[in-house]
């Protein structure tokens, strides 16, 4: 009898490990930019870094009203502005708050201009002889200009990065930059060296709109551990320059995307019904199996 | 305790080893998972034939390791030309 | 259904399914490897690269910045006259060159405008260089007419006068391919906001350079012409060069005659450019010519003077060389067995250009550097590895009067099964076969042998008290006995033997064999010959038969070792112990 015992004990240890495998499987996703993807490729610790620093997570434009000294990221912008939305961030803008939005794929354009901002980013492979791996695409950028954001700041390594223009430069590349359009990596005879701007600001009434062309910085690869010293200085300036605190949409950004099942589990902790009832189940269960192992034990 | 139960309980471990260290590699790879199942199952059953004749529960294993071994001399000759058309 | 038919029903369904699962990635079975996610079309996995310092493209900016000050830092030297000094930072400024030009193929920037500025640098290079080498001689000439005009020697000055023309007018072509080159450099100097002050300087000193050659050179040819010449020479040579502008391999003819007394059969040197090119000989009229290949002319003007015994010379000639356009083809890849062929031709345009270095350069890199044959062709096999290439030749003609020329890119896609295999495909199927057919007897093998046959197996094989044969191997599958008699029937058999046997001792041996020899098997002991009665009471404790055989062993023991005779009651107890023994071993079921 004591083997079958055993093995009872053996599959209810292989079944607890199946559960919390599942468990982790259904709470993780493999989303690019994704604050549920623990992954090189997702934003996780950054929003370790958001939860640290008291940052809010923007999930409709109401929350917006009223604020001042405020800083909100959009990170990897996914749509645009709906017109009710466009009054209502404009206002935020003008009202003495400052927008970050980092892009590097040109979806962020029409946010841009919906904001009233000449700042446009151009998608493209920049790629540079001043780079930090074997990789051309691995662009370093030089603080420009004295934005506190940037002033004094060490050099800053992007990935895979795009081009900001208008406004005025904060971040720059060095001239032996080029933008490769057949893709071999390599600058050939057509393709031009220049300084190019990787982090621009312009002024918007009362605030400022700052406009990074890379998003990955934001990436657990790049900020855990970060891979240039001005990289970890310069998320720590964002998330500490603005005195009222930093919000981060969201809506917007790929941030906050989800799938299914994340969905479905956010959904659960945001309704307090079901989170009650949850406790309460959980509750239950841990009693019966108490009183089963009490009535075991006493035969 | 049986030697059915050593047996089964000694490859369980070695397979759950095996798959720990690939893990830890970050690298999975169903041929060499295969070939060391079919070294250790090898051993196992050695160890418990013994002596005596094959006791009835390694009966139609052998059939199994059987079947093993040949898709193990397949796996050797793939790899063998591959290196060969290098 | 019951329960163990259930969970066995359970168990091979899920075998079934996993199996089936692991079938599907069979072809493939290279499940995960980190460099499956290094990278997404946003980034690259900064864990799966290599840093990489950031010296290499730091030192490039300013290496240029150098190589674009030194032409104007040596002419200066050669200006006023410190020609060491020259010659020191003319040896800089080549090791610069090399290392540019290293880093350039490093950084693999060989085809872009960096590219552009490395081969007008080193154009340059070897610009300094000529003008170093002719300034150079310019101050030998000097020091030779101050000794000459000593001694008084109108031969000796007229040939550094003539040296001299042919100097300046090297100088002037010098600075004339310097000019050439100006616009583009100081543009992509400005391009990289590079400093080129220093440069467009260097120009100006350069003609600077160029009219003081101009003045001295001027000044000796009007001397020359006041210098009487005491003796008036009795010889004269005339001479004719054509055509006075040739290309290359076109042939230019040098003929002349030499007036005088007696001058069939004269030796006459020819200069071309004030060295000496070679020496003819006079017909019986005196005339003479001769025929120069042109090959590694370089472009420009060229001068030419002829002698006799070193104090009658002819005027100065000139001729021009001009530089041809040269194009040079590249065919596309083809495979054959052991790599790719490729071939091209370079051709100036209608004649072919032999014995000139073709570099191929693969993917930005030069790789192979082949020299085409006497018609023009080159060809050769390259391996190539898997993946995208693009490939091109290029063509520098270094001394040649030719154009620089590239052939177009080819662009060839090198897939995994493209890549030849050294074994042809019929070797390698019949190798599959070879190793299937081995690993399958060896299979049939393992499934034939008896288990355990490695090592003797005493029990089935030799026991036999009926002489029976041990089974066939089929049956050694369980643990059942050979069939023969009871256990019963075969004890009592060997008792009936005992009490026949008048030796106490053999006979006691005969009950204690055959105890051995059941108990043995039934324990599953081994070395069955080599277990004392002792060892087989101890392996029986906790049996049936374990105290019957005590007794027995304690009577055998005695009857064996001890001098003392066994006796009847002995032998019957003996008897009796051994039929106990035997009818409990029947009754052990284990």
């Amino acid at each position: 009898m004591t083997n079958i015992r055993s093995y009872w004990w053996i599959a209810g240890a292989v079944l607890a490990g199946a559960v919390i495998l599942v468990a982790f499987q259904f709470s993780t996703t493999n989303l690019e930019y994704s604050r549920y993807n623990p992954d090189w490729n997702g934003t996780s610790a950054f929003f370790g870094l958001i939860e640290a620093h008291h940052g809010v997570e923007l999930r409709s434009a109401a929350q917006l009203a009223g604020r001042e000294g405020s800083m909100l990221l959009i990170i990897a912008p996914r749509g645009d502005l709906t017109p009710d939305e466009r009054l209502r961030y404009r206002e935020f803008l003008s009202s003495g708050n400052s927008v970050l939005l980092a892009d590097d794929s040109g979806r962020g354009n029409g946010i841009l201009s919906a904001l009233g901002s000449s700042l446009r980013v151009t998608p493209g492979n920049v790629s540079s002889a001043d780079r930090e791996y074997r990789d051309p695409s691995s662009v370093d950028a030089f603080p420009a200009g004295d934005d506190p954001l940037v002033n004094g700041l060490h050099t800053v390594c992007l990935n895979r990065p795009a081009i900001v223009s208008g406004g005025s430069p904060m971040l720059g590349t060095s001239i032996l930059t080029w933008v490769d359009q057949n893709g071999n990596g390599r600058l050939d005879g057509g393709e031009a060296l220049s300084r190019y701007s990787m982090m621009a600001s312009e002024k918007i009434g009362n605030g400022t709109i700052y406009v990074v062309s890379d998003p990955s910085i934001f990436i657990n690869g790049m900020l855990d551990p970060a891979v240039c010293e001005g990289n970890r200085e310069l998320i720590n300036r964002i998330l500490t320059g603005a005195p009222n605190g930093v919000m981060i949409d969201q809506e917007h950004g790929m941030t906050g995307s989800e799938d299914g099942a994340i969905q479905l589990v956010n959904l659960m902790k945001g309704t307090t019904l079901i989170r009650a009832t949850a406790l309460l189940l959980t509750a239950l269960g841990v009693i019966a199996v108490y009183r089963a192992i009490k009535k075991r034990g006493g035969t | 305790m049986h030697k059915k139960r050593i047996a089964l309980l000694a490859l369980t471990l070695w397979l759950i080893l095996i798959i720990a260290f690939m893990l830890l590699a970050r690298t999975l790879d169903l041929e060499i998972f295969f070939v060391l199942w079919l070294i250790g199952i090898l051993v196992v059953v050695e160890l418990v034939s013994g002596a005596s004749a094959t006791p009835r529960y390694l009966r139609y294993l052998r059939f199994v390791i059987a079947a093993g071994v040949i898709i193990f001399g397949a796996i050797v000759a793939q790899k063998v030309l591959e290196i060969l058309s290098r | 259904m019951t329960r163990g038919l259930a969970g066995v029903v359970i168990i091979s369904a899920l075998a079934a399914l996993i199996l089936g699962m692991i079938a599907l990635h069979a072809t493939s079975p290279l499940l995960y490897n980190p460099s499956f996610d290094g990278s997404t079309p946003a980034h690259t996995n900064p864990a799966g690269l290599e840093k990489i310092g950031n010296d290499q493209a730091g030192r490039l900016l300013p290496l240029m910045s150098d190589l674009l000050d030194s032409p104007g830092t040596i002419m200066v030297n050669i200006r006023y006259g410190d020609l060491d000094l020259a010659q020191r930072d003319l040896e800089e400024f080549s090791e610069s060159a090399r290392s540019f030009d290293t880093l350039v193929v490093n950084l693999e920037m060989s085809e872009s405008e960096i590219e552009e500025f490395r081969r007008m640098n080193r154009q340059n290079l070897d610009i300094m260089t000529e003008l170093l080498n002719s300034t150079s001689r310019m101050d030998e000439l000097r020091t030779l007419e101050v000794r000459f005009r000593d001694s008084n020697d109108p031969q000796a000055l007229t040939s550094i006068t003539y040296e001299g023309e042919s100097l300046r007018k090297k100088v002037r072509e010098l600075l004339t391919d310097y000019e050439s080159q100006r616009e583009p450099m100081i543009q992509t100097g400005e391009d990289l906001e590079l400093d080129t002050t220093e440069y467009q300087e260097s120009h100006r000193i350069f003609e600077e350079i160029v009219r003081n050659i101009d003045e001295e050179q001027d000044t000796r040819t009007r001397e020359l012409q006041t210098i009487a010449i005491p003796v008036a020479d009795p010889f004269h040579i005339t001479m004719r060069v054509s055509p006075s502008v040739v290309r290359y391999h076109d042939t230019l003819v040098i003929s002349g005659f030499l007036s005088g007394p007696d001058t069939s059969g004269s030796e006459i040197e020819l200069f071309v450019d004030s060295q000496r090119e070679t020496s003819v000989v006079t017909d019986p009229s005196g005339s003479f010519s001769y025929k120069m290949r042109i090959e590694s002319v370089s472009p420009g003007g060229h001068t030419v003077f002829s002698t006799f015994k070193g104090s009658t010379f002819s005027d100065i000639h000139s001729f021009t060389v001009e530089t041809l356009p040269t194009t040079l083809t590249l065919t596309a890849p083809s495979a054959v067995k052991g790599g790719y062929s490729i071939s091209g031709s370079l051709m100036a345009p209608d004649r072919p250009v032999s014995g000139a270095g073709v570099d191929l350069i693969l993917d930005g890199r030069i790789f192979r550097k082949i020299v085409t044959g006497n018609d023009g062709n080159y060809q050769a096999v390259i391996s190539l590895p898997e993946g995208d290439h693009d490939i091109r030749a290029v063509f520098t003609p270094l001394t040649l009067p030719l154009t620089p020329s590239e052939s177009e890119s080819r662009h060839i896609v090198v897939t995994p099964e493209d890549v030849p295999m050294t074994a042809p495909r019929l070797y390698s199927l019949l190798f599959g076969a070879i190793a299937i057919v081995v690993s399958s007897g060896g299979a049939y093998y393992y499934l034939k042998r008896r288990p355990g046959s490695l090592y003797p197996h005493p029990f089935t094989e030799f026991h036999s008290t009926n002489g029976q044969v041990s089974s066939p191997p089929e049956d050694q599958v369980t643990v059942t006995e050979p069939p023969k008699p009871p256990l019963e029937i075969r004890a009592g058999q060997t008792l009936e033997k005992y009490l026949q046997e008048d030796n106490a001792r053999d006979a006691a041996r005969l009950l204690f064999l055959f105890l051995r020899a059941e108990i043995a098997a039934r324990l599953g002991l081994r070395h069955e010959g080599s277990i004392t009665a002792r060892e087989m009471v101890n392996s029986s404790k906790g049996r049936a038969f374990f105290s019957p055989l005590r007794t027995f062993t304690q009577i055998y023991e005695k009857v064996r070792y001890d001098r003392a005779i066994a006796g009847q009651e002995e032998k019957e107890r003996m008897g009796s112990a051994f039929s106990a023994t035997t009818g409990d071993l029947g009754g052990d079921e284990h």
